[in-house]
């Protein structure tokens, strides 16, 4: 009896809903990943005027909060977004070094369907690419089977985070020029 | 020959007959049928209906629901969920315990975040909160929010990036008020409820009216097949 309430528990464990849900990187270990133990000082970023706009248009909705925040060290930002794929928010984690995207992890996934863009095989994909000039990534990402909704919040967070790494990098230039 | 007639005119009665019981819940079945095939370009997953009829004839368990009255409008926490009058603005993995207006921003605490919004519902930022404690309050001093216990009081800074201790607030606090979910008027998109889809799925399936109402959705597809063969096999003799 106790081999078969075993196999059943451990059944359970292995089917798909369970794998679903979860915290699978925490913000420090994903930091740490991104700039090792020096972690820079949490700056934030007001959505206000063109900026929102330019958001709003480039998620197809308003982003959930105004007030964003990032860290950043030289040329690279990193940035920690969340987008609904169809109920519940996934938080994705970017860093973008020199304008392309050079890491991307599922933080939190809350969804009970779609979980496999945790998958580095799929987040993989999102190294290297860039923002094109109408909006779009500069490399195709391929999708998977039963998680478009969460390979588009995936896909959307990746265009908003080099999107934002662009106003950051512009806002300097701009200090260091003045 | 005779006989051929008369079994012709029994099937023509009886096709009749059976393709009136039919044609309602075929009716039924088409136009609900349509509408799940295009569940997303209707929102149907995405609207859910609160009637009490409805919940009462599905026996859905009363969400939980409690209230804070602003000056203007109410915080309102529907199980896990947190709305500014009928916008919602976030979600919680803990009860409401404070929220607190100035003139421009509105602050809401509930389990260990806090939720910080403007009067329009437009979310500027969600944060841990400085106190996760039961007792803990919100309040404001002028301009500024205030966090605290019975005696403990923090004043944040106009970013609300830092807290700091501070005196008793201007402003006492509200207090949170038990609701009835019925006496509530939730907006459709809120996740609570009997979902569109669902209804119209039961409505398809006839569960929505017990075992009678499968029954009666199986007969009319049993129907409907004899239907096709009887039409077709009176066109052929026809002809």
């Amino acid at each position: 009896m106790k081999a078969i309430i075993t196999l059943i528990f451990l059944f359970t464990l292995a089917s798909p809903l369970a794998l679903a849900k979860g915290e699978y990187m925490t913000q420090s270990a994903f930091l740490t990943q991104a700039f090792g133990e020096s972690v820079p000082t949490r700056q934030t970023l007001w959505l206000r005027g063109d900026l929102k706009k330019e958001v709003t248009d480039l998620l197809g909705h308003a982003y959930g909060k105004i007030r964003l925040h990032y860290w950043q060290q030289g040329s690279t930002t990193s940035w920690i977004l969340e987008q609904i794929g169809k109920e519940r928010p996934i938080t994705a984690g970017f860093v973008v070094d020199q304008q392309r995207i050079v890491q991307a992890h599922v933080l939190v996934f809350r969804e009970s369907r779609g979980w496999e863009i945790k998958r580095s095989a799929f987040t993989q994909q999102f190294e290297f690419t860039e923002l094109t000039d109408d909006n779009r990534l500069s490399k195709h990402i391929d999708g998977i089977t039963g998680a478009t909704l969460s390979v588009n919040a995936m896909n959307r967070m990746a265009k908003l985070a080099l999107r934002l790494d662009q106003e950051v990098q512009l806002t300097l230039a701009h200090h260091q020029t003045n | 020959m005779r006989i051929t007639k008369l079994t012709n005119r029994v099937l023509l009665n009886w096709h009749r007959q059976v393709g009136l019981f039919v044609a309602i819940l075929a009716l039924n079945l088409s136009i609900t049928g349509v509408l799940l095939q295009h569940t997303e370009l209707f929102k149907l997953d995405r609207t859910y209906l609160t009637s009490s009829w409805l919940l009462d004839w599905y026996n859905y368990p009363e969400p939980k629901v409690s209230l804070i009255q602003l000056e203007q409008q109410a915080v309102i926490q529907v199980d896990d969920q947190i709305l500014l009058g009928e916008t919602v603005v976030g979600s919680s993995d803990g009860p409401l315990w404070g929220a607190a207006a100035t003139d421009d921003f509105i602050l809401i605490g509930s389990g260990y975040g806090l939720i910080w919004l403007t009067h329009e519902g437009e979310v500027i930022d969600q944060m841990p909160s400085p106190i996760a404690e039961p007792k803990a309050t919100l309040a404001r001093t002028g301009d500024q929010f205030q966090i605290g216990t019975d005696n403990d009081w923090l004043i944040a800074d106009p970013e609300l990036a830092d807290w700091q201790p501070g005196q008793a607030p201007e402003q006492p606090p509200l207090s949170v008020e038990a609701s009835s979910f019925r006496h509530v008027d939730l907006p459709a998109a809120l996740s609570v409820g009997v979902s569109l889809e669902r209804l119209l799925l039961d409505l398809h399936s006839g569960r929505l009216f017990g075992s009678i109402g499968v029954l009666l959705m199986d007969l009319a597809s049993i129907g409907l097949v004899l239907l096709a063969i009887s039409g077709c096999w009176l066109w052929l003799r026809r002809r």
